[in-house]
């Protein structure tokens, strides 16, 4: 007797604060580079651009929250959005007289990075400067369905998880994450998890990416030869986290690699970073690679992670967890050999998915 | 023009890039031999088998040093020739020159990184452009890499594979159906066996197979390996692709071990390295080796020559790191490098030094 809706049991039954708990629990048996930080990170508002990338590269998460002891609140959410759209404006990319949520303008930002050293633009300025990524906060106590609704109807990534219970001031508990709820969708439905519900059944999920329409045809991309700031540029533009570097061949295009908005930390986080945004994408992406794998203990890594139009959601969500990225790159394999990218699936995509 | 492997070999040998047109010759002749090798390739004991090299030539040398010149030892190469190390032209163009050359003798495998969307990123293209001024020789050598065997079986007992295991693969009739003459592709049995891993001690026992944070291949424990070893009456699975700090790795209670040999990996990881040693009746030797010394490393490959005099000082310097015991062992081994030294030069080359020294080490 299958169980159609164990999904949505699951999403009920489970708080916010379990799956944040559960998260910080999982460590060892992960090799270093998937271990959560060990205490919920927050930034403190007066800390610099660069201090900010810094923390946000050595504990390996792309946001955090940031707090004002000023105001005595989280005043923000600084992901590498906001780090993207400040580097692009500092660059004269986006136009000047676009107004951000915040008490000044571009041009003051920008002046102040260029005349003072961009060491010296403290975060709370870029907080909310991509707005794409309000504060949005649940509580502990509410069920993951509302996590989930919130990443759906706000079209945020990761929410701010509060403790209410105690009277008085809230506590910061953690962040909760699409890919964390993915990951959790994963072990507990995926074909391959050692930890699945026996005999549960998520219909959707043993759909393919195909079937449920999420199949776009071409995805935005650049070419290998194009620069970083180009790329950077174009997803600010298009509203997208991450583009394809695509090469056309003589018999059709092949996806070389993929940037990314969270890239951004390697090239702000190091002295000189910011040459690297001038190099073609395809060195970009060389250098990457190549360094994650050294920090993987030498295993390499695909150059991209792919799936089929064919593809059952919940495998893709599952090599998703595997690989702890955020998307996979919808590669068409129709006569076994053509590798021409036909579309995207996000994790973005996949929470409506879970409503359902 | 004469076609002398031979001498192609001893320019190889001397890091002499060959032309393009003979590059292009050698791969072609390599593809007629590969043609007609099975998927899965049958050869004897003794042999000694190879892990990763990555493009460290002067270290593959010191491979032929320590493991026996070709053709007087048989060897099998488990893949990832190229991408990483400095001189992958180099040691592809060697290896292939001694497969043409003694083709009974070498056995190639390929790796995961004998492949065009793996060497465009991880440095195989870019050295091909800067060597060859252009992508032309990079498609030769790709075209080469399609044709590489993907299995060997020593004596009908011990397999030989980069990766790992697949769930596709129960059988090893099924490994010899794959088409195997293309691309490696993104998924599905070929991708496994040069992707996968097995699953590593210190995390939660698994069983069967799981998704690989690689973004291809899988996971998998102990129970699928003694499966696979049973129904096909194997009694060891060899494979390499997974770096080891000590050069080799036992698992799941000597079912399946990880030869790798490029030492010092990328220049500066400061592993060890590894050949492993079957003799005729299957006895298994990890022969653990370091990396080429620095000063060897820009010229004439066949030194190695140094004095005795000097390698007793370099001993002595470092005196006050050892412990009386290990200062016996050293001093036992003078001897015995006096003893190798027939013919009273005062000379004794390097290779026997650490052939000796390296009993100590293991």
């Amino acid at each position: 007797m299958s169980n159609d809706n164990a999904l949505h049991q699951l999403l009920t039954s489970v708080s916010c604060r379990d799956l944040v708990d559960r998260t910080q629990a999982l460590r060892s048996p992960h090799p270093p580079s998937f271990s959560p930080p060990e205490h919920p990170i927050c930034l403190d508002s007066e800390l610099t651009v660069q201090e900010a990338c810094a923390a946000l590269a050595k504990h390996r998460i792309s946001s955090a929250p940031i707090y004002s002891s000023e105001e005595g609140g989280f005043i923000g959410m600084l992901d590498y959005k906001d780090v993207v759209a400040y580097v692009l404006a500092v660059l004269h990319k986006i136009p000047h007289d676009t107004v951000v949520d915040s008490e000044m303008e571009v041009t003051d930002i920008v002046k102040r990075a260029l005349t003072q050293g961009h060491a010296n633009v403290p975060v709370k300025l870029l907080s909310n400067m991509s707005l794409k990524n309000p504060l949005v906060v649940v509580d502990a106590a509410a069920p993951v369905l509302d996590a989930v609704e919130e990443f759906v109807r706000a079209k945020v990534h990761r929410v701010v998880v509060l403790d209410k219970s105690v009277d008085g001031k809230p506590t910061f508990l953690g962040v909760l994450s699409q890919s964390t709820v993915a990951a959790f969708v994963a072990s507990k439905f995926g074909k391959l998890s050692s930890a699945r519900i026996p005999g549960a059944h998520w219909p959707r999920g043993d759909q393919t990416i195909a079937d449920l329409k999420l199949v776009q045809g071409e995805v935005l991309s650049v070419t290998p030869e194009d620069t970083v700031v180009e790329a950077l540029y174009r997803m600010h533009e298009n509203q997208i986290s991450s583009i394809a570097i695509i090469k056309k061949t003589s018999d059709g295009t092949e996806m070389w690699g993929s940037i990314s908005m969270t890239d951004i930390k390697e090239v702000l986080g190091r002295k000189r970073g910011w040459s690297q945004l001038l190099q073609p994408t395809k060195a970009f992406f060389t250098s990457l690679r190549n360094t994650q794998a050294i920090e993987n203990d030498g295993r390499d890594a695909v150059p991209s992670f792919v799936v089929h139009p064919s593809t059952q959601v919940i495998t893709a969500i599952e090599k998703m967890a595997a690989t702890h990225t955020h998307r996979m790159w919808v590669v068409d394999n129709s006569d076994g050999r053509t590798r021409g990218v036909v579309g995207v699936l996000s994790l973005s995509n996949v929470m409506p998915l879970l409503l359902m | 023009m004469a076609w002398d492997l031979d001498a192609l070999i001893e320019k190889a040998q001397r890091r002499e890039l060959l032309p393009e047109n003979t590059i292009r010759e050698l791969c072609n002749k390599a593809k007629e031999l590969l043609l007609s090798e099975d998927n899965v390739r049958h050869v004897q004991a003794p042999v000694t088998v190879v892990g990763d090299v990555h493009g460290q030539f002067y270290d593959v040398l010191e491979i032929f040093r320590i493991g026996g010149q070709c053709p007087d030892t048989n060897y099998v190469f488990l893949g990832d020739y190229v991408d990483r190390g400095y001189y992958s032209v180099e040691t592809i163009t060697l290896l292939l020159c001694l497969k043409v050359r003694y083709p009974d003798r070498v056995t190639l495998v390929r790796g995961n990184h004998e492949c065009r969307a793996v060497t465009q990123v991880y440095g195989f293209y870019n050295e091909c452009c800067e060597k060859y001024k252009g992508g032309l020789v990079w498609s030769y050598f790709t075209d080469v890499f399609d044709y590489l065997v993907l299995a060997v079986v020593i004596s009908d007992t011990i397999l030989c594979i980069h990766g790992g295991l697949s769930p596709s693969l129960h059988t090893l009739d099924q490994i010899r159906v794959i088409d195997r003459f293309r691309e490696i592709p993104h998924d599905g049995p070929m991708a496994d066996l040069v992707w996968s891993d097995p699953q590593q001690v210190d995390g939660d026992e698994i069983s069967g197979f799981t998704l690989s944070p690689r973004g291809a291949g899988y996971i998998f424990g102990e129970d699928v390996t003694r499966h696979f070893l049973e129904i096909n009456g194997f009694g060891h699975i060899c494979r390499a692709h997974q770096l080891c700090m000590e050069g080799y790795q036992i698992l799941f209670d000597d079912m399946l071990s990880t030869v790798w040999s490029a030492p010092n990996y990328c220049y500066r990881v400061g592993n060890m390295a590894s050949l492993l040693e079957i003799g005729p009746g299957l006895e298994r030797y990890f022969n653990v080796f370091a990396a080429c010394p620095d000063d060897q490393r820009t010229s004439d490959p066949q030194g190695g020559e140094v004095s005795f005099k000097a390698l007793v000082q370099e001993l002595l310097m470092e005196e006050d790191e050892r412990k009386s015991k290990d200062f016996q062992k050293s001093y036992d081994s003078y001897s015995q490098n006096v003893a190798l030294d027939v013919q009273d030069t005062g000379i004794v080359t390097n290779f026997r030094t650490s052939k000796t020294l390296s009993q100590y080490f293991i």
